[in-house]
């Protein structure tokens, strides 16, 4: 028994050094910092004490609100867009017989790099070269200025997000579906269902698990979309988030307040607001697993 | 109309949407490939050229020649590598233990390490970047080196998680047997549970290697203090400050299209155990 605690000990070792280094330190340092008017160049330990003056900066800033509407906009769209064509296209996905090389075409720009995503899509966007407006010539519907203009910037942002988000979300459906036993259908055909009440009556409920997983997963990642924007809007020497602060999102806003006006205080202070936000949703998803995985281990 | 030639026609019918639906997942990567062949009269030509008229084989090369591209990708085959080899070793380890001991704190822990399985790391930025900072190594601190690009990302409650199920389903008297045979803790883990674990080993190293390879926040505000550290990412986007956009945008597509093409591949080669990994952590196995 002596022995096996010396094991215990040396093999969680190393995580338990990182926790205390680089997951306990840091947390703590953000919430110590985020009370402080801090630049990185002094010391933070004698930095002013400044009271809740980060957070009430935070909520009156106008390109925080901003952002803070702009990654609003995008998560929802994510949600209610992105997620009913993921499953749509799972669902389609599980009627075709030979799916492998459609499973490879829908899932492969979820593993390039979403910076190269955005700067593809940058130039598919372009006002005057892009294909994107060539089309829309072609079929003689207005031309838009999107990235250009600060009024459609955030609508292309939109855009390429749930086109990104698609190929994940759709490949985790297509698992969950499939895990869905044939007989459930059978039965319900016995019982006279059609195709839609089939759907409504054994898919969804079914599939509950899984959609509370997803749900939750892109809640999470869209608030933290930094790479799509500067992709898309970071050309040159132009400050990504523009034209005119048009499409700003939140932890692109934090980045520049950190590393661009050095400051700290405030950059943390909407770090733990954002992680506030985030902490409550990851409580809900870890429930869910729970609920979903563990009990049967 | 037969039963058979109503399958086929239904058939077809998903067919044709889901090409329609796939056409526009693949059609910008391939417009990108194309893209990244074309002189730069045929990228900016209107009506659009598709197919360019003579490859232009040397784009690859002349971003190598402009940019420090190869420089780029050795770090990031430094850090992606390093970084997959600690989170193996971290989570195989803690999830031996979280899966085969019993001891006082192993529930607080193991719900500790899930608790942060979705821990942003924008959290993370300002404290790590004033705690690699002011660690001193030689003339410089640790910031300057790769190190910098690696520590954060060495555990990966992800990883834990995953090994910890995986192991789960050993059965215990195998290591019984093995303890009896006189086999100590060290031994059980490489010997037996290694081996044994193996494909959960795969899926935890393909998935952490491509999610590191794409990886750009941390990476960017490293590499702002100290360029010599800009992985393929941040590489990517310094490729539009490199060239200008309206006279080489070609050339900002073969970079680009050479960044993408280790994950792709390896997704490719390994996509059973990607796609595991992925179910892993949502649904129950």
């Amino acid at each position: 028994m002596k022995v096996e605690i010396i094991w215990i000990f040396l093999f969680l070792l190393p995580v338990i050094i990182f926790y205390i280094i680089l997951v306990f330190f840091p947390i703590f340092f953000s919430f110590f910092v985020s009370f402080r008017e801090w630049n990185m160049l002094s010391s933070p330990w004698s930095s002013p004490f400044v009271g809740l003056r980060n957070y009430i900066n935070t909520f009156k800033d106008q390109i925080f609100q901003k952002a803070f509407l702009n990654t609003l906009s995008f998560s929802l769209a994510i949600i209610f867009i992105g997620i009913p064509i993921a499953l749509f296209i799972a669902i389609l996905l599980t009627k075709v017989k030979k799916n492998t090389f459609w499973r490879y075409v829908i899932f492969i720009p979820a593993i390039s790099p979403p910076i190269a995503i955005g700067m593809i899509w940058m130039y598919l966007f372009d006002p005057t070269y892009g294909p994107i407006n060539l089309a829309l010539n072609f079929l003689k519907l207005p031309e838009l200025e999107w990235l250009a203009s600060p009024k459609h910037a955030m609508l292309a942002v939109i855009i390429v997000g749930i086109w990104s988000s698609i190929g994940l979300n759709s490949l985790i459906f297509y698992a969950g579906l499939q895990d869905i036993p044939q007989i459930y259908y059978e039965a319900g055909k016995i019982d006279g269902a059609n195709a839609w009440s089939s759907f409504f009556k054994i898919t969804l409920p079914l599939l509950k698990p899984v959609t509370l997983f997803i749900l939750i997963t892109n809640i999470i990642n869209s608030w933290q979309v930094f790479d799509l924007v500067i992709g898309l809007t970071g050309q040159k020497l132009a400050t990504p988030g523009g034209p005119a602060n048009s499409t700003q999102v939140v932890v692109l806003y934090m980045y520049q307040t950190a590393f661009r006006f050095l400051e700290m205080g405030k950059a943390s202070a909407m770090a733990f607001v954002l992680f506030t936000i985030l902490f409550i949703f990851s409580c809900i998803s870890l429930l869910s697993m729970y609920k979903g995985g563990f009990e049967n281990v | 109309m037969s039963k058979k030639l109503k399958e086929y026609i239904i058939q077809s019918l998903y067919h044709i949407i889901l090409s329609i639906l796939g056409l526009t997942f693949i059609l910008p990567l391939l417009w990108l490939f194309l893209s990244s062949l074309k002189t730069n009269l045929e990228v900016i030509s209107r009506p659009p050229v598709w197919i360019p008229k003579n490859p232009q084989w040397e784009n690859f090369i002349e971003v190598f020649k402009k940019v420090p591209y190869g420089r780029y990708y050795l770090n990031s085959l430094i850090v992606c590598s390093s970084i997959t080899i600690f989170v193996i070793i971290t989570s195989v380890m803690a999830g031996f233990v979280l899966a085969k001991y019993k001891f006082k704190f192993r529930t607080p822990i193991f719900l500790l390490i899930v608790s942060t399985l979705m821990l942003p790391f924008f959290l993370f930025a300002v404290p790590d970047y004033y705690l690699f900072y002011n660690i001193k190594i030689g003339e410089g601190n640790l910031l300057g080196t790769l190190w910098a690009l690696i520590i954060p990302f060495v555990v990966s409650p992800w990883g834990i998680f995953l090994m910890r199920q995986f192991i789960l389903t050993i059965p215990n008297e195998l290591l019984d047997s093995a303890r009896i045979d006189g086999a100590n803790e060290l031994r059980i883990l490489f010997q037996i549970i290694f081996p044994l674990t193996l494909p959960a080993v795969v899926t935890v190293a393909i998935v952490t290697f491509i999610s590191q390879w794409n990886y750009l926040f941390w990476p960017l505000i490293v590499s702002t203090s100290f360029p010599k550290l800009m992985t393929i990412p941040v590489g990517m986007r310094m490729l539009s400050m490199a060239f200008d956009p309206a006279r080489n945008q070609q050339l900002i597509f073969a970079g680009l299209f050479i960044g993408t093409i280790p994950s792709t591949l390896l997704f490719l080669f390994l996509q059973k155990y990607y796609v595991k990994g992925m179910k892993i952590t949502g649904l129950k196995e």
